[in-house]
């Protein structure tokens, strides 16, 4: 046998080839040609092998830059449907598989109680919950939680990061969360608008992210007024494709510094962005605000892609072009928006025996308080039903109250949007006769007043 | 239509587009633009405005300060929206239901065209469209209350760069978007402030009779975010020229001219002394920033007169 035929000739996996050609160029026998078939597989034009002439020089292995592309051939060595890697081995790395390094617990000193503004406590929450990274766009009425950040982060070893835009933020999170570590932004509703994009991706790539929405009247520009008009971009929005993300609902300064503080865990526990929806009022209402007992120093994720040898083979991506892998990620979503449901959250206030129900969140369900105290006073059964999280709604801790209830009143300051999660949630729940729905509702900046609901409630009674 | 002289008696006697009532703070830079701008247009006008302090303040629920048609629209698209209004007319005028010359002004403030409106902006003079853009540039975010914008200057305080012990005010220095409109190759861009009425309006009529893309950066101080006294405007306007952190100038086509050199260079801190907001570099540690807010400000001006000594022409 001469040398030549001993040397190996190549042989091509169609899969691997991109068609750039240079094997074609460097070949002096012209073995190598360039085809007009598209992979169907891969959408690329591979080049085909004539091996006739084929001298085993090897000067079109040398020349393929693909790990997979040409390679030689061994004497009666097959490579029909074999895994590279069986061919090939595994790749090769150097790197440690990396771990998951838990938060840690710090025990806080008590301390008198704050009277400071609602997003004042939500930044607070975040620096509790061990968030260093905030990134915003200044809009109104939110800006004061970004401005405290921006004072408070530098001496804290932590930043603020000032966005060009709102879909640079979103971002920016995606970025920050993309490396493991918790981030936060304030805004309000034509702010979110714009973020819903970045949201839909940060679902899609399985990111933890906290938005504090302090929402305004709208839509358009509206005003600064408080309202509620996000929630249907919340709980049905959230950009495009099946997304999902827990929203809470505070409804006191105290409750916004322990919702966000909440939503940060929350946001980590299902690698999910958590929705923290406040109205204009809570945002910029004072009130006296207890710190929690402990704080939080933030640990690292195994799945972060931080910056070192450990994290270097981490991926966080939302794009799934195969059909069949996407599919497979929203079936391992939905997985998740199952599990979410247990993290529904209501209070109740007077309403295990109550025969007409108000259902409000945020500042009207303080209204609503009020209203039902004072129509107690007049004799009549009235209860509230203050979700706390909005998505999931907490349909379980409605249920048991339903038989007794002749009368279901929404307070809110938007156009049927709670309403429609009552409904909806209803629904689902499988009650196809729910007692009457009625509503109270203000809207583009204006939030229903409590002797509205009073009036509301006595005219139902009137007639009823 | 003959052009009304460029002489206050003569201006007094015209009907001023932008009306007076509007609820712009008192001593604000940006009305006084926008009322010179609206008084050197010589035909009738189409405005858009971009979310900012100016939008908020000149029309308020059915008020509206604005005697021309005027469209509001979102924060980072007032280019997008006078470009959309610009086509309709050029198609209207190409449909011969239109007659006449009508000019399209957009008014945004630094933050809706230098940050979250760039790209609109520079999509809208690529594009090629007949409109002039007026950035009236206060420095900072001044309607959501002094936040940082990438035009505002190196050094100063504002309520997301917030001077303290681990900050010395913002660290970088302005963007500087007069330029970076200049390099889209678009036939007119100026620089102008409202000290220099003559040279704004005359830099804007100039402006208004060019087709096609055109930008003008004025300055337009703001006493509540450069913390100055409220009748300080057109002094520190004029301070912000003599002391080259303005420089006005024009490029047209390509060529660059100095239009007003100052009779000395006066020293930046002439400018900075004055605001609020550098009070913090005039305090022992900080000398470094005065002198590298200085040298920046020599640098760009060394280089803006280089440009004028020797032409370049951007576009054949």
């Amino acid at each position: 046998m001469s040398q030549a035929n001993t040397r190996p000739k190549p042989f091509l996996l169609p899969d691997y080839c991109k068609g750039c050609g240079r094997c074609v160029h460097v070949c002096v026998q012209g073995c190598i040609s360039f085809t007009q078939e598209i992979n169907p597989l891969t959408g690329m034009v591979p080049v085909t092998l004539d091996l006739a002439k084929c001298t085993g020089c090897g000067l079109c292995i040398e020349a393929c830059p693909e790990p997979y592309g040409l390679k030689a051939m061994e004497a009666g060595e097959s490579f029909e449907l074999q895994d590279p890697a069986t061919l090939f081995g595994a790749r090769r790395s150097t790197a440690p598989e990396p771990v998951d390094i838990p938060g840690r617990v710090i025990p806080m000193p008590s301390s008198e109680p704050l009277v400071i503004k609602g997003t004042y406590a939500a930044a607070l929450g975040a620096l509790m919950a061990g968030c260093r990274h905030v990134f915003g766009y200044p809009i109104t009425p939110s800006t004061e939680g970004a401005e405290l950040m921006a004072k408070l982060l530098p001496k804290m070893d932590g930043f603020y990061l000032q966005a060009v835009s709102e879909v640079a933020t979103v971002y920016h999170m995606y970025g920050c969360g993309g490396a493991g570590l918790p981030s936060l932004t304030f805004t309000s509703s034509p702010g979110l608008s714009l973020m819903l994009e970045g949201i839909s991706y940060m679902i899609a790539a399985e990111l933890p992210g906290v938005f504090i929405d302090i929402m305004r009247g709208g839509p358009g520009l509206g005003n600064i007024g408080p309202d509620q008009g996000d929630v249907k971009l919340a709980c049905r929005g959230l950009g495009h494709g099946n997304t999902h993300a827990i929203t809470l609902m505070p409804s006191t300064p105290q409750e916004m510094l322990d919702l966000t503080y909440l939503a940060f865990e929350l946001s980590f526990k299902y690698r999910n962005p958590v929705m923290v929806m406040a109205d204009g009022y809570l945002g910029q209402m004072t009130g006296k605000v207890k710190l929690p007992d402990h704080m939080v120093e933030p640990g690292l994720p195994a799945w972060g892609v931080y910056g070192d040898l450990n994290h270097r083979g981490n991926l966080n991506s939302s794009v799934f072009l195969d059909e069949a892998t996407m599919e497979t990620r929203n079936l391992k979503l939905f997985d998740k928006y199952e599990q979410m449901k247990s993290e529904a959250r209501a209070e109740c206030f007077q309403a295990e025996d109550a025969e007409i129900l108000l259902v409000a969140c945020n500042t009207p369900s303080r209204a609503s308080k009020g209203a039902a105290q004072k129509l107690r006073e007049q004799g009549a059964r009235v209860g509230l039903f203050r979700p706390i999280t909005i998505w999931p709604f907490p349909i379980e801790q409605l249920l048991p109250l339903l038989p007794r209830l002749k009368q279901i009143v929404v307070v809110e300051a938007s156009k049927n949007q709670i309403e429609d999660e009552l409904r909806l949630a209803l629904s689902h729940a499988g009650i196809t006769d729910p007692p009457p729905i009625t509503h109270v509702q203000r809207y583009g900046g204006i939030l229903p007043k409590e002797n509205e609901v009073v009036a509301h409630v006595q005219n139902l009674l009137g007639r009823a | 239509m003959m052009a009304t002289p460029l002489n206050l008696k003569e201006l007094s006697k015209q009907e001023e587009l932008f009306a007076p009532g509007h609820r712009m703070c008192a001593g604000c830079g940006a009305p006084i633009v926008v009322k010179m701008v609206m008084m050197a247009a010589q035909h009738p006008v189409v405005v858009a405005n971009a979310t900012g302090c100016l939008e908020v303040s000149t029309c308020i629920a059915e008020n509206t300060s604005w005697k021309a048609p005027w469209i509001h629209t979102a924060f980072e698209n007032a280019a997008a929206t006078l470009a959309g209004a610009e086509t309709m007319y050029r198609s209207l005028r190409k449909q011969g239901k239109l007659e006449g010359d009508i000019k399209f002004i957009a008014f945004g403030g630094d933050g809706g065209t230098a940050d979250i409106g760039l790209q609109s902006l520079s999509g809208a003079m690529e594009r090629g469209h007949d409109m002039t853009y007026i950035c009236y540039d206060n420095g900072a975010y001044m309607n959501t209350g002094i936040q940082r914008s990438s035009a505002t200057p190196f050094g100063a305080d504002t309520t997301t760069c917030p001077v303290g012990s681990q900050n010395p005010g913002k660290l970088q220095h302005r963007k500087d978007l007069t330029r970076i409109m200049a390099a889209h190759g678009i036939p007119y861009v100026a620089q102008a402030s409202p000290s220099h009425w003559q040279d704004l309006m005359t830099k804007v009529r100039k402006a208004l009779d060019i087709k096609g893309p055109k930008f003008i950066n004025i300055i337009a101080p703001c006493n509540r975010g450069w913390r100055t006294e409220m009748d300080d405007a057109i002094k520190l306007s004029r301070l912000a020229v003599e002391t080259c952190y303005w420089p006005l100038f024009e490029i047209e086509n390509g060529v660059t001219r100095i239009t007003t050199m100052p009779r000395e260079k006066k020293p930046l801190t002439d400018f900075m002394k004055p605001q609020g907001r550098f009070k913090h570099l005039f305090q022992p540690g900080n000398e470094w920033m005065l002198a590298a807010a200085q040298e920046h400000v020599d640098a760009c001006w060394e280089r803006l007169q280089k440009e004028q000594a020797s032409p370049i022409r951007h576009r054949g």
